[in-house]
């Protein structure tokens, strides 16, 4: 009975401000937990001093793997999608530029930094739910 | 406040954001970059800001559906 008034409260409270959909947060997916390590190993594994696009192709691989799978479990993951999708913009955007022309150095440096603290807060968030 | 202040702000993640537009502000005024590149990577970090957001949301309903569990079990 107490476990039926906690989950109605928190129901309630997390269905107040707007769409439930929206509000509910996800809960523990040992799948996604997985991959969000792989794409951080992955950002971690490039290397700058050899042509991009493959290792960047890798990355979106991985991120693509999570969106798709993620997209897959419905309504009550949505609050992941929102945390990916900032991620997979700064990867389609490398991505896109490697395949056409070998970005320089310094920009692959930047990029690997600013993964690494992107997929670093969204691996706590993933992996630090219930 | 400027780009130098922030820096030294005392606020984790506003001094790593900081430190990051200033090395990619460094790496454009020595041509290491393009200004095609210092655009996208600027973009980037606004990208950073909303997956910041979303990261801090996740993280508070975690902690209140920690909270409501362990009523819950006290109940």
């Amino acid at each position: 009975m107490t476990r039926v008034i906690g989950l109605v409260l928190l129901t309630v409270l997390l269905a107040s401000c707007a769409t439930i959909g929206q509000w509910i947060p996800s809960g523990w997916d040992a799948n996604q937990s997985a991959r969000i390590t792989d794409i951080q190993q992955a950002i971690a594994s490039v290397n700058c001093g050899v042509p991009q696009a493959a290792q960047v192709a890798q990355i979106d691989l991985h991120v693509s793997w999570l969106i798709i799978y993620t997209t897959s479990r419905g309504v009550s993951h949505q609050d992941v999608i929102r945390l990916i999708t900032p991620m997979q913009q700064t990867v389609t955007e490398w991505l896109t530029r490697a395949a056409t022309q070998e970005p320089s150095r310094v920009y692959c440096e930047i990029k690997q930094t600013v993964l690494k603290q992107q997929a670093l807060l969204a691996a706590r968030a993933i992996q630090g739910r219930w | 406040m400027t780009l130098d202040q922030l820096l030294t702000c005392g606020t984790p993640w506003a001094e790593q954001r900081a430190a990051t537009a200033h090395r990619m502000l460094s790496a454009h005024q020595q041509g290491q970059i393009t200004t095609d590149e210092l655009a996208a990577l600027m973009t980037d970090l606004a990208h950073s800001d909303q997956l910041n957001h979303e990261a801090d949301n996740m993280e508070l309903k975690s902690l209140l559906v920690t909270a409501i569990m362990l009523s819950v079990k006290v109940i």
